[in-house]
């Protein structure tokens, strides 16, 4: 049962012939209170991804095609269904953070500088749960603080008074204030020391078994998304590259792009890896390469590469897509990329 | 607490630097100017009269400036602003009449003005690319405006041509002074005119200010967070422009001198009985004395106008309560 | 060192080209002058017509050479006032910003004294104490009004070179060991460009105000022909009461131009200097032939339909496209 279907999905900054195409064609399923890892470089456009289907881009960012519904589940257990690209502005306000909400990438900017972290949750309770007092407004903050694991007396502080930490447990916290189906996550941690990274990714986990919500997390550091996920979508250049369950992608990934971005990152257990990065910048979005977005940089590039563009196929029988013509089912497929995956958690 | 503080010492230092400005340009000025007023006045004015000139200017004095600063600021202590030589009145007294006058329109007519365009550049701001935006150019050219121009030109077709406002003085001069309606509705009637000017001249600071930072306060992640939330469009706006008008408010004390400077002379267009009317009096009849009354107080004034934007300021901006403030 | 990409948006044109025309006239004003501005053997309070384009005052004077003459003086000592307020700006603001601690302190109280003191008293206690020879020196004039004005660019450049002194590239010219006196020339000031223009620019407009003023009040030297003292002479003879508008709306009418044209220039720079502030393509033509309403909302991300042509991805080399 999906919570979120994205079909097709574009995204265009600008118009007519100076159109940058952020995002091409993406498909995009999110399982009812699961997890989903969106990982990939910056300027891959995963975070364009997720505004735009929320419709919060900012101008001149457009929708250009595609199609996103959200499956709401009503209390009596019947689903309805809210086309997110028809919808109305009212219609988008009224599912705004009580079914869709999202923890932006900068806690301290997020904030409203001259307001105090108190009236952040008593507004949005106010607006939408009417039927709450101002006490029953307050309790219910308190309870959400503690939640994330806060004091009360956070409340009454300004955002420039508190720590980063502190700041996206609240971010995190409010997020959570109307029980949403989904709560999206654009980079939480990037922010943050290791250390902080560390906790507040163990608090996601721990509010997501207790709570049931679905998560998209978004992040250009793999190793985040290893425990938290359970499935993960690396994206490059626009477009969906490699979409696999967390444990097979980590372990055993298939797109060379993948295999960089997992080996540009040091895991905080297991073994010790040498530390590769990848060769050359992201791919300039308003001068895309021919073929494959991504064969300038591969180092298993090939002729086809260079004019074609590879589609998502399906890898193996675990439902996997990889869109790499290693992977068309002709050629020598490399070492490197066909590992097996293994039958239990690499920690 | 520290920060009003500071603010308020800084406000004591420049009361001081004024005062003393007073005391020391009569005295560095070559040409010695008082000289030649004091040979101008001897028949009109009392012999005790000319020795007060003398010692609040310091002409002819033996003392050194030590203790003439002394003794001018003992004057001042207790009130003393010297004689008005063209009106023969004490200077205090002269600006008691004038002042409530210029309190009453700059006052009414500066908070019209920042109201309407702060709200006005609010909606040009959130509004980006609808027709509102014609007003841009029509606000920057009544910007460069002078005010005693835009005075003159509002006189010319409101009054004279048009008969629609009363052109000179503060009331209907046939009426007498007091708390009832009609003098009290005649007061208004006369004050339409000028503040209008005032409000014309300095409301497209005001507005333009507040429509460049709007458009950079909608850029912030908070506005996008509040829209995230799906708030009603009226609060995002709301959010928005409560951020937004702070710089306009931290500017309200340049704005203050603009204004009072501006309206001083619309003042004189119409022949409001305030103290811009009363300075082109004394400038044109040399009346050192009056000049330099006036420019103490209207100095103070400004000061105190100020020192109350600050406080507003700091209320409205938890930021500045931790930090130290510019 | 960023590329200049010069703003070019009809606004800034404008205002160029407005500024452009007065400075012509400054230059040329009084060559072209039909009459000397100060003969007054015409007939008094002549209407316009082909023989005196703006008619004449109350003293026979012609109103249209007092006009041209009028644009040499009001500008020359606007000008001047102008660049002397962004120098003296310059030096305390960007000292400021950049020795901090005692330095900074002084400096700040300084500025901060003189933006709290109202400007227009100020100058009317200099100037009227100033004799009488002195007052139609422009320099002197340029002078005294660039002392009450300064203070407002030594603020705003200020913060500028405070924000820039932490900035990557301040760091490494300290680092390498660049002498405190070239760090702020070589690095730091071509950065402050902007804004320094835009002070240059907000300056001059306030010394026109206050040099027009003056002269309004009749501090200024009458025997100096200035748009100001046009007006005075005008406000002097009754001119609004008795319906001589083109006695006194032509001076108050270019005063009001050269100030809308620096104002229109200012606007220019803003949008240079806040990236925001830029059209970023919103023109309803382009909006209209997408599909999408007028106005983009904020939360209301547009989405596009079929009806618009195909677009085609950029691709270095032009190749076909395989989905």
């Amino acid at each position: 049962m999906n919570v979120l279907e994205v079909r097709d999905f574009s995204i265009e900054y600008g118009l007519e012939e100076a159109a940058v195409h952020a995002v091409r064609h993406v498909d995009l399923d999110v399982v009812r209170s699961s997890v989903l890892g969106i990982a990939g470089e910056s300027g891959s456009g995963k975070s364009t991804l997720v505004y735009g289907f929320t419709r919060l881009l900012r101008w001149p960012g457009v929708v250009a095609g595609g199609s996103a519904v959200l499956r709401v589940l009503e209390d009596d257990g019947t689903e309805r269904d809210v086309d997110l690209l028809a919808a109305t502005e009212r219609e988008l306000r009224e599912i705004r953070w009580s079914q869709i909400s999202i923890v932006l990438q900068s806690a301290l900017s997020a904030l409203n500088p001259v307001r105090r972290i108190a009236k952040e949750f008593d507004e949005v309770l106010r607006v939408h749960r009417s039927g709450l007092d101002r006490h029953a407004r307050r309790a219910r903050a308190v309870e959400l603080l503690d939640m994330v694991g806060l004091d009360e007396d956070r409340l009454d502080r300004f955002p420039h008074e508190l720590s980063g930490g502190q700041r996206q447990r609240i971010m995190i916290a409010l997020a959570l204030a109307l029980d949403p189906q989904l709560v999206i996550m654009d980079e939480p941690t990037t922010a943050l020391d290791v250390v902080t990274q560390r906790e507040i990714v163990d608090q996601l986990f721990e509010l997501r078994q207790r709570l049931g919500f679905a998560m998209i997390f978004i992040t250009h550091d793999l190793s985040l998304l290893v425990e938290l996920a359970d499935e993960i979508v690396v994206m490059y250049a626009g477009e969906i590259v490699e979409r696999a369950s967390a444990l097979e992608l980590y372990s055993a990934p298939r797109h060379p792009y993948t295999l960089g971005l997992i080996n540009s990152f040091p895991p905080m257990h297991g073994e010790r890896r040498e530390l590769v990065g990848l060769p050359g910048s992201p791919a300039d979005l308003a001068l895309l390469p021919t073929g494959c977005s991504f064969h300038p940089r591969c180092a298993w590039a090939m002729e086809v590469c260079k004019t074609a563009s590879p589609k998502a196929q399906p890898v193996g029988d675990t439902g996997r897509l990889v869109a790499c013509w290693l992977h068309d089912g002709i050629r020598e497929v490399p070492v490197e990329l066909r590992r097996s995956v293994p039958q239990r958690q690499p920690l | 607490m520290r920060v009003i503080g500071r603010r308020l010492a800084l406000y004591v230092v420049t009361a001081w630097v004024a005062i003393t400005v007073n005391f020391v340009i009569p005295r560095l000025m070559p040409g010695n100017p008082i000289q030649t007023m004091i040979g101008k006045l001897t028949n009109q004015v009392t012999p005790q009269e000319i020795q007060a000139i003398r010692s609040a200017f310091g002409v002819g004095l033996s003392q050194n400036w030590f203790t003439q600063y002394w003794h001018y600021l003992g004057q001042l202590v207790h009130g003393n602003l010297g004689v008005s030589i063209t009106l023969s009145t004490p200077v205090t007294t002269v600006l008691g009449n004038a002042i409530p006058w210029t309190v009453g329109l700059i006052g009414v007519a500066t908070v019209v003005s920042f109201v309407l365009g702060t709200v006005s550049g609010a909606l040009l701001g959130w509004t980006r690319g609808s027709s509102l935006d014609n007003l841009i150019p029509v606000a920057t050219f009544f910007q460069a405006v002078p005010y005693f121009f835009l005075g003159t030109v509002a006189f010319l077709i409101f009054s004279n041509h048009l008969g629609w406002f009363p052109g000179q003085g503060a009331y209907n001069l046939s009426l007498t002074p007091g708390f009832h309606w009609s003098y009290i509705a005649s007061v208004l009637r006369y004050g339409e005119l000028p503040a209008f000017t005032i409000i014309l001249s300095s409301i497209a600071g005001w507005m333009l200010g507040m429509r460049n930072m709007m458009i950079t306060t909608v850029g912030e992640d908070y506005v996008l967070m509040a829209v995230a939330k799906g708030l009603p469009r009226r609060r995002v706006i709301w959010h928005a422009a409560r951020n937004a008008v702070l710089p306009s408010i931290a500017n309200l004390s340049l704005a203050i001198g603009l204004v009072v400077s501006g309206a001083l002379l619309v003042e004189l267009v119409f022949n409001y009985p305030g103290v811009g009317d009363l300075l082109f009096h004394a400038v044109s009849n040399e009346d050192y004395p009056l000049i330099q009354g006036i420019f103490l107080v209207i100095t103070l004034c400004v000061l105190a106008a100020n020192f109350l934007a600050d406080l507003v300021y700091f209320s409205l901006d938890p930021r500045t309560r931790t930090a130290a403030v510019v | 060192m960023k590329r200049l990409r010069l703003p070019r948006s009809p606004k800034v044109l404008v205002g160029v080209g407005i500024e452009l025309f007065f400075l012509v006239l400054t230059v040329i004003g009084p060559w072209i002058a039909p009459y000397n501005p100060s003969y007054n053997g015409f007939a008094q309070n002549l209407a316009p017509s082909a023989k005196h384009w703006l008619g004449t005052t109350a003293l026979g004077e012609d109103i249209f050479s007092q006009l041209l003459n009028g644009a040499r003086a009001t500008i020359l000592v606007a000008v001047v006032a102008g660049l002397v307020a962004t120098l003296i700006a310059m030096i305390v603001g960007i000292s400021a910003g950049y020795l901090g601690g005692k330095a900074d302190d002084g400096l700040s109280m300084l500025s901060n004294v003189f933006l709290a003191i109202p400007g227009l008293p100020l100058l009317i206690v200099l100037d009227s104490y100033l004799p009488q020879a002195d007052r139609s020196n422009s320099l002197i004039l340029g002078l005294v009004i660039a002392l009450t004005g300064w203070a407002w660019g030594a603020r705003v450049l200020r913060a500028q070179t405070m924000s820039l002194r932490n900035r990557d590239f301040v760091e490494a010219s300290r680092i390498i060991g660049e002498s405190r006196w070239r760090i702020m020339t070589v690095e730091i000031a071509p950065n402050l460009l902007p804004i320094l223009a835009s002070s240059l620019l907000f300056t001059i407009l306030y010394s026109i105000g206050a040099y027009v003023t003056l002269a309004y009040i009749g501090l200024t030297s009458t025997s100096v022909w200035n748009w100001g003292t046009m007006m005075f002479w005008a406000q002097a003879n009754n001119a609004p009461l008795v319906n001589q508008w083109y006695w006194f709306v032509p001076p108050g009418v270019c005063i009001a131009l050269v100030g809308a044209g620096l104002a229109l220039i200012n606007f220019g720079i803003d949008e240079f200097i806040n990236p925001r502030l830029r059209e970023a393509g919103l023109t309803s033509k382009v909006l209209r032939r997408a599909g999408l309403s007028r106005r983009v909302r904020l939360g209301v991300t547009p989405v596009l339909r079929e009806t618009s042509s195909p677009r085609r991805i950029h691709r270095s080399l032009q190749a076909g496209v395989q989905r």
